[in-house]
């Protein structure tokens, strides 16, 4: 019953809706006309009449304003009648304020939506710039080759990174058993990726970030600098203050290219660590072409790939 | 904070302290090195008023001023003992003036410029007694290396070509602690040997006229 | 005055030194708990556990056989935080209390507190200082603003130099409590400041200044 009422209720007030808004158009017709016969007004002929017939037009005129607005306020009287049967509608929830929201048209959505069309599109130009740049690059690391590339080769790229945890730790013990002056350490900061933390000696100090057995990036610092933030969180992205050190940094980078195999990961890591110790003596060994210490205020940092001799970067063959 | 070198210049007879300072100057930035301010190292000495026995020496605490570590205040005492402090440290020396007092007229100073090259820093000065000029100081420091004996070469190799045959072997103080681990303190005593030295030399000449 | 103004480091030469004021009182164990209690409601930072402290305090004195009674001896105090092995020790000198101000609720005196390198000891002893007690105290200490309440365990070490925990025996029954503010000279509110909130220890513990002259 109550929701026979109820429903009875609803359609009574669509009926009423309904004829609200019949009536205000009717009332916007005639008030568009009355403003039509007045912006009419007396017509072209007004000028050549005589003033009789000026006058009956006149009154013929005000006449038919009259009626029109004895209409229009027929109109509003009807209106407002069936105004007084309306009843508001209750807010059922916060989702009908939503409508009344200004701000979507304070937001300048059109330019917005310009602008980043434009970017996105600058966006997939440079990247494809980029692919075809770094394609003639032989030396690829990443799983993903091209589409066009042999899918069998795709997955022995694959195992090198997906080794599990503790074939790593293994390795870095060996690594840190084996070199007497390096001291290695494995923590897990990031996620399931290594960061190997290594002491050489008093001169320096390196952060190697391991994906699975393939070294992902290499950080060097001094042995007086820190690899944590000031919330002592690990920090991997923060220069050396040293100009020795990020030169080393960077011949690093260079080494760990060198030394990627990916069909037998864990010769690649230990060739890396050997290299990586022949910096014991970077500030005490001279540099082997020149003889010299110093080299534009630089000792030797780069340590050749095959037999650790050092040179000066610009004495590297 | 890296391996620290510092040496006193001779200054050749008939030259006066300020010419062979610009000659110095002149060799460093011709090295590639640029300018980066100025430094100021100063000494003062606190002598025992305690009464010992006649015939001991009483005993002097040095209290040294580096502008490298501004927060830092340095202590030696004649036996080379070194105590780093916080600059407060200053005040507590004078509260202890019933027992040490400041000796008058026996502040030594080392001002002068200070070049960057690269990872080295390198000083020119001049070493002043009670304000009269008593000899030329040269400091390098080579800021990533923290062990003496590992980087002495290289020192070596950048020191000849500034002050040529004084630097054929390390500072004394530096050669007794080449193995350890470098600290401020090191450097702060080599100053102090050498403000030491130019002492006796003016008073052997005072003495000799 | 010598050199004035050519070393920049005579600014800080003649710094205004600092004043200590304390107030002291001292509570038996077994309600040491009720008072942690209270004072966790009272100061700062009531939602974290208190912090904890161990230290290991020397005292040098330095005697001086030629001058005026007033100035027979000087003491310094060394303290070394047992617990981080990694922070800077600390010397502190405490001047002579002023007494017989009926005014000022609390002891007030000179306070110079230096942080430096670990061998402080050997260099005291070089300059003729001579070790006069050394103690281990423990226990926890609350802040509220600028004023420190620390509440201690003092400790006596039964071999000198050894700090390990079987070899210190406490010397009392209760823990010491502490309330101390170290202020800029002249700032004499701090004292009201003080007074009000030792009240609202009491009756737990009173804290009230201590003469320590005329202590037996």
């Amino acid at each position: 019953m109550e929701t026979e009422s109820k429903l009875k209720s609803t359609l009574d007030q669509i009926e009423h809706i309904n004829q609200a808004i019949r009536h205000t158009q009717r009332l916007r017709t005639h008030v568009c006309q009355i403003f039509r016969d007045i912006g009419d007004g007396l017509g072209e002929a007004a000028k050549s009449e005589e003033e009789q017939q000026a006058q009956e037009r006149q009154k013929v005129l005000l006449g038919s304003l009259r009626s029109s607005l004895e209409t229009v306020g027929h109109d509003i009287g009807e209106l407002d009648k069936v105004g007084q049967t309306l009843v508001p509608v209750s807010p059922s929830a916060n989702c009908d304020h939503v409508s009344l929201d200004p701000i979507l048209d304070r937001t300048p959505l059109y330019s917005q939506v310009n602008t980043s069309y434009k970017r996105t599109n600058k966006m997939h130009e440079f990247a494809s710039l980029a692919a075809n740049i770094l394609s003639q690059n032989a030396l690829k690391r990443s799983p993903h080759q091209h589409p066009a590339g042999g899918k069998r080769v795709k997955r022995h790229m694959n195992t090198a990174s997906m080794v599990p945890q503790a074939v790593v730790d293994q390795l870095v013990a060996t690594l840190d058993r084996q070199h007497q002056d390096m001291r290695i350490t494995v923590s897990r900061p990031l996620g399931s990726c290594a960061v190997m933390q290594m002491v050489l000696g008093r001169v320096l100090k390196a952060q190697v970030v391991l994906r699975g057995l393939v070294i992902e990036w290499v950080k060097v610092k001094g042995i007086n600098e820190e690899f944590s933030t000031e919330n002592g969180k690990v920090d991997i992205w923060s220069k050396s203050r040293y100009e020795v050190f990020q030169k080393i940094s960077d011949h690093a980078a260079a080494a760990m290219l060198h030394y990627y195999a990916p069909f037998m990961p864990d010769i690649g890591i230990r060739s890396f660590t050997l290299w990586l110790q022949g910096y014991s003596n970077l500030f005490s060994a001279p540099c082997h072409k020149c003889g010299k210490y110093l080299q534009n205020a630089m000792p030797p940092t780069w340590r050749d790939l095959r037999n650790r001799d050092p040179y000066h970067d610009g004495c590297r063959q | 904070m890296g391996v620290t070198c510092v040496y006193s210049y001779p200054v050749p007879d008939g030259k006066s302290g300020q010419a062979v300072v610009e000659i110095l100057q002149r060799q460093i930035e011709l090295l590639g090195a640029l300018r980066s301010g100025h430094f100021c190292v100063d000494c003062d000495t606190f002598q025992s008023i305690l009464q010992t026995s006649i015939n001991v020496q009483p005993k002097t605490v040095y209290i040294l001023h580096n502008s490298e570590q501004p927060a830092s205040c340095f202590a030696i005492t004649d036996t080379s003992l070194c105590l780093t402090a916080d600059t407060l440290f200053d005040g507590l020396m004078h509260q202890l003036k019933n027992y040490y007092q400041q000796r008058k007229n026996a502040k030594m100073e080392a001002k002068g410029q200070r070049y960057e090259l690269g990872d080295f820093i390198l000083k020119v000065g001049s070493a002043s007694l009670a304000g009269s000029f008593k000899g030329i100081i040269v400091e390098v420091e080579y800021c990533p290396c923290m062990v003496a004996v590992d980087c002495w070469g290289l020192m070596k190799e950048l020191l000849q070509s500034v002050v040529g045959s004084v630097a054929d072997q390390p500072p004394p103080i530096l050669k007794n602690r080449q193995d350890e681990l470098y600290s401020p303190s090191i450097t702060v005593s080599q100053y102090l040997d050498i403000f030491n030295n130019f002492r006796k030399l003016s008073a052997t000449n005072q003495i000799g006229r | 005055m010598e050199g004035a103004g050519t070393s920049y480091s005579n600014a800080f030469r003649f710094v205004a030194p600092l004043q200590e004021h304390l107030l002291q009182g001292s509570i038996l164990d077994a309600h040491c708990e009720v008072l942690l209690h209270r004072l966790r409601g009272l100061c700062d930072n009531a939602d974290t556990t208190p912090e904890t402290f161990s230290d290991y305090e020397a005292v040098y004195q330095l005697k001086n056989n030629l001058a005026t009674p007033a100035s027979q001896y000087i003491l310094l105090r060394v303290r070394q935080a047992l617990d981080h092995p990694e922070a800077p020790h600390h010397i502190r000198y405490l001047g002579q209390a002023e007494v017989g101000d009926k005014s000022r609720h609390t002891l007030v005196r000179a306070c110079f507190d230096v942080a430096c390198s670990s061998n402080v000891r050997d260099f005291l002893n070089e300059l003729g200082f001579k070790l006069d007690h050394e103690y281990v105290a423990r226990g926890y200490f609350f802040h509220k603003g600028r004023m420190k309440v620390m509440v201690s365990k003092i400790y006596r070490m039964q071999q000198p130099g050894k700090t390990d925990q079987n070899t210190l025996e406490p010397i009392t029954q209760s823990h010491m409590v502490e309330l101390s503010v170290v202020a800029p000279m002249g700032q004499d509110s701090i004292g009201e400041e003080m007074k009000n909130f030792a009240e609202q220890l009491k009756p737990l513990v009173v804290l009230e200044k201590f003469d320590h002259k005329r202590l037996p």
